[in-house]
């Protein structure tokens, strides 16, 4: 452990810290309650049963020929993910801010556990959720998996992406830390959600074209029914709403730390 | 050793200058205090030794590790219990738990403290564990945020090798730094001292 009689600063790597963090959060996010850790994978449960039950009482049916639960839980997944993952590293880059003082641990590896977390919840939820409907209902199994997996990783990167732009505009403005939930709000509708791609007319599938979370979306469904071919079908539009805002979030940061804009004290 | 080189803090409003091109050496095995009056930023200045807050400008070089202000009881979440946290923080700075625990209920004195959730504690054990905490991590300079109280006399006399430095201090290093309030205790706790001064104060 020692050093020429020195203790190192840094005994763990960024990935030891970054698992580290992640155990403390199962461990705290949501303690004290009775269901616990449960909660993390009722949340989607109970969004995928209330849209169903939305469906069934306007008497829409499922755009695509399967089962309803199984065409809302390939648009809800990609939007769950992506909201909870920005909405959680907004939350740990506040509410664990006074790990900080514990040297090495550093902002990024707070946001990255929170991110990373997220996406295990997600999985284990998809998991459940994909199994479940397949084995109540019988549905059909994705045609292409790879795919399938592909529009689940990109809405958490974009999640992701914003996510970490957003918590660090956060830690220096309480105005956009509140704002955020509310501008992120009409990207339920626009997600495909209840629509596909194919359903829209041409001015407005000209317009919702620019709607990342929809192009996630539309790639899971393309992959997991195999009548379906989704119109768009665009990497570029996944991928850069995902680098761009990361990429913005570390010169926001930079900027924080030098000119010392934080609203906490360290 | 830790140096301070030319090193500038402002005061939040950015408007007075707490440290002004301030340069501070402290040896290894060595005591400083801060003699300061309250609001003239002696815990930005133990932040500042600790790492977790950068200067305005200057150079800060440290050699081995420096812990967390003692005293400092944020990170503990209060749902868990001490030892619960001890075990995450464990996790974090890659020390193994066990001798950590070790020392923290030695520190403690009454060990159910430790089992029990951080929110049922009274403010003076939650004290009492956020120094056990910072004490049970080894480090080869200790910085104190915080009067070190250890309340009754049994606990005192269970720490007195603690301030006395010959438990804290590993086999090159230097005893903690502390900062008081008390013109009296820093002399007595310290091998030399240094005193702040802020517009406020003057």
């Amino acid at each position: 452990m020692s050093e020429g009689g020195r203790i190192p600063q840094t005994l763990t790597s960024p990935a030891e810290r970054v698992l580290a963090l992640m155990r403390r959060d199962r461990d705290t996010r949501f303690s004290g309650g009775v269901l616990g850790y449960v909660w993390a994978y009722l949340i989607p449960f109970s969004w995928i049963a209330f849209v169903v039950a939305l469906l069934e009482l306007t008497g829409r049916p499922a755009p695509i020929h399967t089962d309803p639960a199984l065409f809302v839980a390939t648009g809800l997944l990609p939007y769950i993910l992506f909201r909870q993952t920005i909405s959680s590293m907004m939350r740990a880059a506040i509410a664990h801010r006074r790990l900080l003082h514990v040297r090495p641990v550093r902002l990024s590896d707070l946001l990255l556990a929170s991110a990373a977390q997220e996406l295990v919840n997600l999985a284990v939820s998809a998991l459940i959720v994909f199994g479940l409907i397949l084995l109540l209902t019988g549905a059909e199994r994705p045609d292409d998996p790879v795919r399938v997996l592909e529009g689940l990783f990109l809405a958490w990167a974009m999640g992701v992406g914003l996510g970490r732009l957003c918590a660090v505009l956060g830690l220096m403005s309480d105005l956009l830390a509140r704002a955020v939930p509310i501008l992120l709000r009409p990207t339920f509708w626009v997600s495909g959600i209840f629509f596909t791609a194919t359903e829209l007319s041409g001015a407005l599938r000209d317009l919702l074209w620019w709607s990342p979370l929809l192009h996630a979306s539309e790639r899971i469904r393309d992959g997991w029914f195999m009548g379906y071919t989704s119109p768009f079908d665009d990497l570029t539009m996944l991928v850069v709403p995902a680098l761009f805002p990361w990429v913005l979030s570390f010169l926001a940061e930079m900027g924080m730390i030098r000119g010392r804009m934080s609203r906490y004290a360290p | 050793m830790i140096l301070l080189r030319r090193v500038v803090l402002l005061t939040p409003d950015r408007l007075g200058c707490i440290l002004d091109h301030q340069d501070l050496l402290i040896h290894d095995r060595e005591r400083v205090g801060v003699l300061a009056p309250s609001g003239s930023g002696r815990s930005s200045i133990a932040r500042i030794i600790c790492g977790s807050e950068d200067p305005h400008s200057g150079k800060v070089f440290r050699t081995g590790r420096v812990s967390w202000p003692l005293g400092y009881a944020g990170f503990l979440h209060p749902d868990l219990t001490p030892r619960r946290n001890i075990e995450h923080l464990c996790g974090l700075t890659g020390f193994p738990p066990e001798p950590v625990l070790r020392i923290a209920s030695w520190l403690c004195l009454d060990r159910s403290i430790l089992d029990r959730p951080v929110a049922s504690l009274t403010p003076s054990q939650r004290g009492l564990v956020a120094e056990a905490c910072g004490l049970g991590f080894p480090a080869d300079h200790y910085v104190a945020d915080e009067k070190l109280l250890f309340g009754k006399r049994r606990r005192k006399r269970a720490a007195r090798p603690y301030s006395a430095g010959d438990c804290l201090t590993r086999d090159s290093s230097s005893c903690p730094a502390t900062r008081t309030r008390s013109r009296s205790g820093a002399p007595r706790y310290t091998h030399c001292s240094m005193g702040v001064s802020s517009p406020a104060s003057l």
